[in-house]
């Protein structure tokens, strides 16, 4: 019965060692990455921080204002092909989207009573855009313009070279 | 252990030792509390270097009473070997803060 106790008591002693050393072990292994997140973690938080009251200011200034801001540019892909898996067909439209954003990023902050509504598709129409090591060709079917600017387009992988 | 060599090992690898424990230990806490662990583990072997070698010699007091005894009263060869303990603490401090050091990989 002694014996059972003091094994038992060994077992507990040695799983506490163990713990207390591995739990050691992955302080000195990990610890530099852990240090490195945690101080990337606060810098973030700094930028957060600001760029948050930089965003209240920017909406007071604009909540002030009477004219219609665009602020945000909020493209719809619709990909015309099946020659893509659902992840891949993601991943594109992903892509596009963000090259639309790029074209019509120089508009946000812009009046809308300023801009020509006849002009804005064509910034993008029939223009073909290299993504993913592809060429997609883009038609712009829609376009919404007030404080978010709704592009709808549609997508056609461009199968020749662009000088054909 | 009452050789001379013998404490003075027993001194070294005690004081060794509670820098060790109480950096690679300690530095557990900070996983657990979202601190830098690395960042907390060094500050703690660089505070406790001097507790260790306190420690390791088993109390100030006993010491002091041997330095005084050694250089009022002329036990000279008592004084040395405190001497002797007191620097075998601090090398074996000063081994555990720098084993540390190195095993984080940081440049302090």
């Amino acid at each position: 019965m002694m014996g059972i106790i003091i094994n038992k008591a060994a077992c507990i002693s040695c799983f506490m060692l163990g713990l207390l050393l591995g739990a050691a072990l992955s302080v000195v292994s990990i610890g530099n990455n852990v240090d490195t997140l945690y101080y990337e973690n606060q810098e973030l938080e700094l930028q957060l921080e600001s760029v948050s009251k930089e965003l209240e200011e920017v909406k007071s200034t604009l909540s002030k204002s009477k004219d219609v801001i665009i602020t945000k540019i909020a493209p719809e892909i619709i990909l015309k092909t099946d020659n893509y898996t659902d992840q891949e067909a993601e991943r594109i439209k992903l892509a596009l989207n963000k090259e639309i954003v790029n074209h019509y990023q120089n508009l946000i902050g812009t009046p809308l009573k300023t801009l020509d509504p006849k002009l804005l598709p064509g910034i993008v129409n029939g223009r073909i855009m290299n993504v993913e090591q592809k060429q997609f060709k883009v038609f712009v079917k829609t376009m919404v313009l007030s404080e978010t600017m709704y592009i709808e387009v549609e997508v056609k992988e461009n199968l020749l070279p662009p000088s054909l | 252990m009452d050789l001379f060599y013998q404490k003075l090992l027993l001194i070294f690898f005690t004081s060794l030792g509670v820098l060790l424990g109480a950096s690679l230990i300690g530095s557990i806490s900070a996983v657990l509390v979202g601190y830098p662990p690395v960042e907390v583990l060094i500050r703690i072997a660089r505070e406790i270097k001097i507790w260790a070698i306190v420690a390791a010699i088993g109390g100030t007091f006993s010491t002091i009473e041997i330095l005084q005894l050694g250089i009022f009263e002329g036990e000279f060869r008592a004084l040395a070997k405190q001497l002797f303990y007191i620097l075998s603490a601090f090398v074996g401090a000063h081994m555990g803060y720098l084993i540390i050091i190195n095993l984080v990989g940081k440049n302090t």
